[in-house]
């Protein structure tokens, strides 16, 4: 009886241990396929973004030596940054990593049964227009996420459905919504000649808003870091290798991390050294941009809990924002590296199994 | 001089087990196995759930990405019949397929053979779980079919309904995008999806729900 009872405890061990092992390999694959999955859905999207750029005779610098009599023009906006800082996105909320916001004919017109003057159309012409102007961005939030919440597991009062997480997100405005179009009380272009904060508020504001137009890409998306390089700039600093594409070449066309079309008109004292790519940057987009998630597994996160609590699981999750947060601003891969092993040593440290994915992204416009 | 102990009948060593004895350890046995079989079948039916929601999403993701790989809109078809081997009341969600539209002459052809969802989960057919099933005819296309050329062969035996999902082209789904409420498919063991009501407060004994976000086809699994 004790033999037979030994071997049962023995078999039920190792099924037990054998399912768990099987679970938690399923569900990190689970994972990090749809990360992968949502990382390509983001790069098809950031590569089509346009600015739809015009080169305008300059009146002033006409005659005048060294300067171009033509200068760009554009009534889009392309930016990219880290988040929360000041001088990059200034987001609120517990935002992690950087963002990007841009406008691309994702050809989404929007929901006109709220929009007085298009009432006379019928929707469905609207929906023929393929190629409509949308804005849209991507950043990553910790938080609860309610509004993808089934209505029935919303009422539902059991805690385990509420789950504090890192997510994608992914922000929509339709046409009929476009903010950058807006104008102001004088029915002057309200964004026209703005310099940051305000000038970001086209896509701060909706973000902000209670019925926001955002949505989850995927969970357990802890960062995501985008580091914008141009292979012509680098090869002057490589030597003039314009084949530079490669993966330590020195991308850093930033300013503390930001990519901003507009700095050139909002920053009083631009740089105009070689390595300075303010001017470069006015109305055009970067050339490639690299972007790095950093992402864990579901099964990992529950085990955290489970480990430590839901309060400590969410102390931990605000450490590593705060990490992130306060590095990823200088684009060099030397100082990338070493930001990146800052933000992994969080991750040992609690035992949290993470993942860290990149992709090189070719601007389609350029 | 101490007295020798004096043996008694009452002593003797023994060496088998009395009737009375054999039938309390069988109790006792025969009941661990039935609370072990009832715990088994929960963990059973769970892990089919789960499994039938993993497979669905992943249908669904390959969906997507044919719709974009093709150029052609890709249907996910949820068939509501009745099976002959499962006696229920009504017909019920058992399966779905999924299906490849010619954009010029509309005709769906088959990308795979019909996938039966695992054991006894089915699709709950209450539009407060499964808000796709809410009859909006541009979003939830219900009609009776008898177009038998494009079906397994399980379906054939009788009438059947279907509801379907469009992934199209350009990523993104033939649903509405402005609605209030996210769109949803849920599954459930088919005692459960007899056992609840449209708009109750009560809540599945165990769920998987497939939110699917219109505009992009991305799918998510909530329990």
């Amino acid at each position: 009886m004790t033999v037979l009872s030994i071997i049962m405890i023995t078999i039920g061990a190792t099924m037990a241990t054998m399912q768990n092992t099987w679970s938690r390999t399923r569900s990190k694959a689970d994972t990090y396929r749809s990360t992968r999955m949502a990382l390509e859905n983001m790069g098809r999207r950031i590569s089509q973004a346009t600015l739809g750029t015009r080169m305008v005779q300059d009146e002033e610098s006409i005659g005048t030596a060294g300067i171009p009599p033509y200068r760009p023009e554009s009534d889009l906006h392309f930016v990219l940054g880290p988040a929360k800082t000041n001088k990059g996105l200034n987001m609120e909320g517990d935002v992690c990593g950087h963002g990007i916001f841009f406008q691309a004919p994702f050809g989404e017109p929007g929901d006109f049964k709220n929009n007085t003057s298009a009432t006379s159309t019928p929707q469905n012409s609207f929906n023929q227009l393929s190629n409509t102007l949308c804005a849209w961005g991507y950043f990553v939030e910790y938080g609860e996420d309610r509004t993808a919440m089934p209505r029935f597991i919303q009422q539902d009062n059991n805690s385990e459905h509420r789950r504090y997480r890192f997510r994608l997100m992914e922000l929509r405005q339709p046409a009929v919504d476009l903010e950058l179009f807006k104008v102001d009380g004088n029915q002057k272009p309200k964004y026209a000649n703005q310099s940051p904060p305000k000038l970001y508020e086209w896509f701060l504001n909706p973000i902000k808003s209670s019925e926001r137009p955002v949505s989850v890409v995927a969970e357990n998306v802890v960062a995501v870091l985008f580091s914008p390089f141009d292979p012509q700039h680098n090869s002057t600093a490589l030597g003039g290798n314009n084949s530079v594409l490669d993966t330590d070449a020195p991308f850093e066309i930033t300013k503390n991390g930001l990519y901003d079309t507009r700095r050139a008109l909002w920053n009083a004292t631009p740089g105009l050294n070689n390595d300075d790519y303010t001017w470069e940057s006015l109305h055009h987009l970067p050339p490639g941009i690299r972007m790095t998630v950093i992402a864990t597994s579901e099964d990992s996160w529950q085990r955290l809990i489970a480990r430590r609590g839901e309060g400590e699981a969410g102390s931990i999750a605000r450490s590593l924002m705060g990490t992130i947060n306060g590095r990823f601003q200088d684009g060099t891969p030397n100082s990338f590296k070493r930001d990146l092993k800052g933000v992994e040593e969080v991750f040992f440290k609690n035992g949290i199994d993470f993942r860290v994915f990149t992709i090189d992204l070719r601007m389609s416009e350029q | 001089m101490s007295p020798r102990p004096v043996q008694t009948p009452l002593t003797h060593s023994r060496t088998g087990f009395t009737l009375v004895e054999m039938l309390v350890v069988l109790t006792i046995v025969i009941s661990l196995f039935a609370v072990a079989a009832s715990g088994f079948k929960k963990t059973w039916q769970s892990q089919e759930l789960r499994a039938s929601a993993i497979q669905l999403a992943s249908d669904m993701s390959l969906a997507s990405q044919t719709a974009i790989r093709l150029g052609r809109p890709v249907q996910v078809r949820f068939y509501r019949y009745q099976p002959v081997e499962i006696a229920t009341q009504e017909p019920r969600f058992f399966g779905y397929q999924l299906l490849v539209r010619d954009k010029v002459i509309g005709l769906a052809s088959p990308l795979y053979e019909m996938q039966r969802f695992q054991g006894t989960t089915v699709m709950a057919d209450k539009g407060s779980f499964s808000t796709i099933a809410y009859t909006k005819p541009t979003v939830a296309n219900m009609k009776l079919s008898g177009d038998l050329s494009q079906l397994d062969p399980v379906l054939a035996i009788g009438e059947y309904e279907y509801l379907s999902i469009e992934f199209r082209p350009d990523g993104r789904t033939n649903l509405d995008p402005y609605t209030s409420e996210p769109w949803t498919i849920t599954l459930v063991s088919i005692l459960d999806s007899e056992r609840l009501a449209d708009h109750s407060a009560e809540t599945p004994v165990d769920f998987q729900t497939l939110s699917i976000e219109p505009l992009t086809g991305a799918v998510r699994i909530w329990n």
